[in-house]
């Protein structure tokens, strides 16, 4: 699989460290990828410097073997946008604005200009300054998607969006990435795009803290489990399993964390009565919080 | 809080007018004596010589009180045109703060914040007054200034009553904008409406000014009321009634914006009707003008450029049908014929044709490039050209499209202005060359181009600031091609000025080297231009 993008030591530097640190990411051909972080992050940044709209103060970055700021033209007839909030149109109407950057792009299908409008009911005859937010999100959806782009570029796609048409936007995401296509989305919520991704990276601050896959996420946490027993138990059964740390036992139960498979654990307790088990995992959401923390653990270790 | 919102809300037309005013009043008062000599008799001639001419231009600008004086010189050369901008300025500060802070979404945050509507109308209204009273004061006080170094006399009461009259009535126009700007549905026509309501009024105050039996319409028009004082002449009048009349008119009219304010939902006007209910569009404009290079910014502006082409063609036919009675009346005069000679060599009338019209059509085409930079600044700060560079075009077609688009637009104001000129010159009266009105109107495009390409640089790299410095720059040429012969600056000072490479060229002064001058500024602007956009991160954040 080539890289449909690719940043090495990419970095914009605002100061006062603000921006973007020393970005390495590969996104392959066909993949969605999460770009997740907090406000001011450095997604927006990131995705600005993927469209050759700023300059990075080091590093590069390409699309498809593209560089982001000499070949930014080609890269762009690849590309579809959305940024993180569409221009004021003013008094131009939906229909001459995806008129006017479908002539900027060319070889835009008027059937798929239907088929995208009438599955978010966006009526293209207002004026754009009549359009409410959530209309001039799918305005942007429409302007991204239209040309059946080989990139997808979105910046917070689905923000503003109820939740009907969030899920037809990511059916559309994942018809793109049927066609063949590459996403890279970014979002400050992982549950509104967990559901699409194969891979989310996580940046805080401008850097990136975790690229994963999502069943890898829960894979590597650590999880909370407490063993019942008919009778005492020996905690030093359990204290040099791999993955298991904490052991702390009281009478007929034992809890300690790990991390890992459960197989050691199973192993274990085999031969003896165990009257219950009770194991704590955090949602994906709890996981990914703890990357937006100041010490996130996982990056830590 | 209402100086602060003075200074956060207004500072650029506190700047613009407040420093900018007092310059202005300053360098005309330091050319008084070159422009009118030092001499009792060379003033007096100097004054009977504006008068002539000013009675042509009744229609705009009033009949000058003692031009012989400094401060009568300056009411007429300065004041008049300054009051002129800026009630163009208070109508659309006035729109603004009725509509354009709720297109902002800044009044939903002031409500939002427990101020109520009431109180926030009369803080903004306060503050724009404040703004509005500094920068007539500042205008006015530029002419006590600089007195003493032309030994005239400062006559600072005058000056201070001539100030407070302008800003009197100048707050009226800004009142009569707010309260315009209440009732249409969409922002952009409550700016038509309400800069449209006090472009009439000066109308209304010209025909008042200038026909007998219509002259009981200037009372609706605060021109006519704040032409009753001319103080800043010494000798003129104050009119103290006229002035707190005014004052009394605004706070009224501010006043009677509150209930409707109050009533109307935020971000619609009084006045909405419901919207005709048809299908919904589904398929994107096939029109033309949308898909060729550089069209579409034509297309986006046409109400606009429509206004401009117009306003140009019926301007020039009126300024050269005026041009035979006013040189018929200055020029029956020997020494004031003399003395326009050396102002303007050459064929009498047909000069006289270069300064009342092409002087006006140069203001006209600098005017005109500050308001196209002026969309691109917004275009660019609003997310527009992050959006077009997300489309296959590189940053060097959005600086040719705009070089293109100002080029066109430019164009064709030029060719309304020269066929608004060449219809009217058979029922003028004038022998004018068919050939020299044809090249000085065909000059006007590389000056216009001139500004365009200064103004496409700036907005390339910095749009945020475009605005300011090319205004800024059109004021500094426009005073160094006025002042620079009065202060007899070297030749390459004044060949700075673009106003001063356009010459007077109806008079068959053409020479090359100005026009060609005038094309190089704009193609280093434009080779400038494509520089700094490629160099620079394009960001609406």
């Amino acid at each position: 699989m080539t890289a449909a993008i690719r940043t090495q030591g990419l970095t914009k530097d605002f100061g006062g460290g603000r921006g973007l640190f020393d970005l390495d990411l590969e996104v392959v051909e066909g993949e969605v990828f999460g770009y997740l972080g907090p406000n001011g992050s450095g997604k927006s940044t990131t995705i600005r410097l993927l469209m050759g709209l700023i300059h990075a103060t080091r590093g590069s970055a390409s699309a498809f073997g593209l560089d982001a700021i000499q070949q930014s033209v080609e890269i762009k007839r690849l590309v579809g946008y959305l940024p993180g909030e569409l221009p004021q149109f003013g008094g131009l109407r939906g229909r001459d604005i995806a008129g006017h950057f479908g002539a900027l792009r060319g070889g835009v299908d008027q059937k798929r200009v239907k088929e995208i409008t009438e599955r978010f009911d966006l009526d293209l005859g207002l004026k754009f300054r009549e359009y409410s937010s959530g209309n001039k999100r799918k305005l942007g959806i429409l302007l991204a998607f239209m040309h059946r782009p080989k990139l997808l570029i979105l910046d917070e796609p689905s923000s503003g969006l109820d939740p009907l048409n969030q899920q037809e936007f990511f059916k559309l995401v994942q018809e793109a990435q049927a066609d063949g296509a590459t996403v890279f989305l970014s979002s400050h919520v992982l549950s509104e795009v967990e559901h699409v991704c194969q891979r989310v990276g996580i940046i805080r601050r401008g850097k990136l803290v975790k690229v994963a896959r999502l069943e890898d996420l829960h894979e590597m946490h650590v999880r909370r489990v407490e063993v019942e027993f008919a009778g005492d138990v020996q905690p030093q059964l359990f204290e040099h399993l791999a993955g298991v740390e904490n052991v702390k036992s009281n009478h007929h139960s034992i809890t300690f964390t790990m991390r890992g498979s459960f197989e050691p654990i199973v192993d274990a307790l085999a031969g003896h009565h165990v009257v219950n088990v009770t194991s704590h995992e955090p949602s994906l959401e709890e996981i990914f919080l703890t990357y937006y923390e100041d010490q996130p653990k996982e990056a830590a270790s | 809080m209402i100086p602060w919102m003075a200074w956060r809300l207004h500072r650029r037309g506190l700047i613009g007018f407040g420093v900018g005013g007092f310059l202005i009043s300053f360098l005309y008062g330091a050319a008084f004596t070159q422009a009118a000599g030092s001499t009792a008799e060379s003033q007096a001639a100097f004054g009977r010589a504006i008068l002539l001419v000013a009675k042509q231009f009744a229609f705009i600008i009033p009949i000058p009180v003692h031009p012989e004086t400094l401060g009568g010189y300056e009411q007429y050369k300065w004041l008049s045109g300054a009051i002129i901008l800026m009630m163009l300025w208070a109508g659309l500060a006035g729109v603004g703060i009725g509509r354009g802070d709720e297109d902002r979404g800044i009044t939903e945050q002031w409500i939002a914040a427990g101020v109520s509507r009431a109180r926030l109308l009369l803080a903004r209204s306060a503050a724009f007054g404040l703004v509005l009273l500094v920068a007539c004061f500042a205008s006015v006080l530029g002419i006590a200034a600089v007195a003493p170094l032309v030994h005239q006399d400062p006559n600072l009461a005058g000056e201070v009553g001539k100030g407070l009259s302008m800003a009197a009535g100048i707050f009226t126009g800004y009142a009569i904008a707010l309260l315009i700007s209440q009732f249409p549905a969409e922002r952009q026509t409550a700016t038509a409406l309400g800069v449209g309501a006090l472009v009439l009024l000066l109308v209304v105050n010209g025909i008042a000014d200038t026909i007998d039996s219509a002259s009981w319409i200037g009372v609706f028009s605060p021109f006519h009321w704040m032409e009753q004082t001319t103080s800043a002449a010494p000798g003129g009048t104050f009119d103290l009634g006229a002035t707190l009349g005014l004052a009394v008119a605004g706070a009224v009219l501010v006043g009677a914006v509150i209930p409707i304010f109050q009533r109307r939902d935020i971000g619609s006007g009084l006045f909405t009707w419901g919207r005709r209910a048809r299908a919904a569009v589904r398929v994107a404009s096939r029109n033309v003008m949308l898909r060729m290079p550089f069209t579409e910014g034509i297309w986006e502006q046409r109400v606009g450029l429509s206004v401009w082409v117009v306003s140009t063609l019926l301007l020039g036919s009126l300024m050269l049908s005026v041009t035979k009675s006013m040189g018929d009346a200055l020029f029956s005069d020997p020494n004031l014929a003399q003395l326009f000679q050396k102002i303007a060599p050459g064929p009498k009338y047909t000069a006289l044709l270069g300064l009342v019209w092409f002087g006006i059509a140069l203001l006209l085409l600098a005017g005109y490039a500050v308001v196209q930079v002026s969309r691109w600044s917004a275009q660019d700060q609003e997310g527009r050209v992050e959006m077009l560079l997300s489309a296959p075009i590189s940053r060097s077609r959005v600086v040719i499209e705009r070089a293109l688009e100002f080029a066109v637009a430019s164009l064709l104001i030029v060719i309304a202005g020269y066929i608004g000129v060449a219809s009217t010159v058979p029922s003028s009266g004038l022998n004018l060359d068919a050939g020299h009105v044809f090249t000085a109107s065909a000059l006007l495009w590389p000056f216009a181009l001139a500004f365009g390409g200064l103004g496409v640089a700036v907005a390339s790299r910095w749009p945020k600031i475009a605005v300011p410095v090319l205004a800024t720059f059109v004021v500094v040429e426009y005073i160094l091609g006025d002042l620079g012969p009065l202060f007899k600056l070297p030749t390459w000072m004044q060949n700075l000025s673009v106003f001063h490479l356009y010459g007077n060229p109806v008079v068959g002064d053409l020479s090359w080297t100005p026009a060609i001058s005038m094309v190089l500024v704009f193609v280093v602007g434009f080779g400038a231009a494509l520089m700094l956009m490629r160099q620079r991160d394009v960001s609406s954040a």
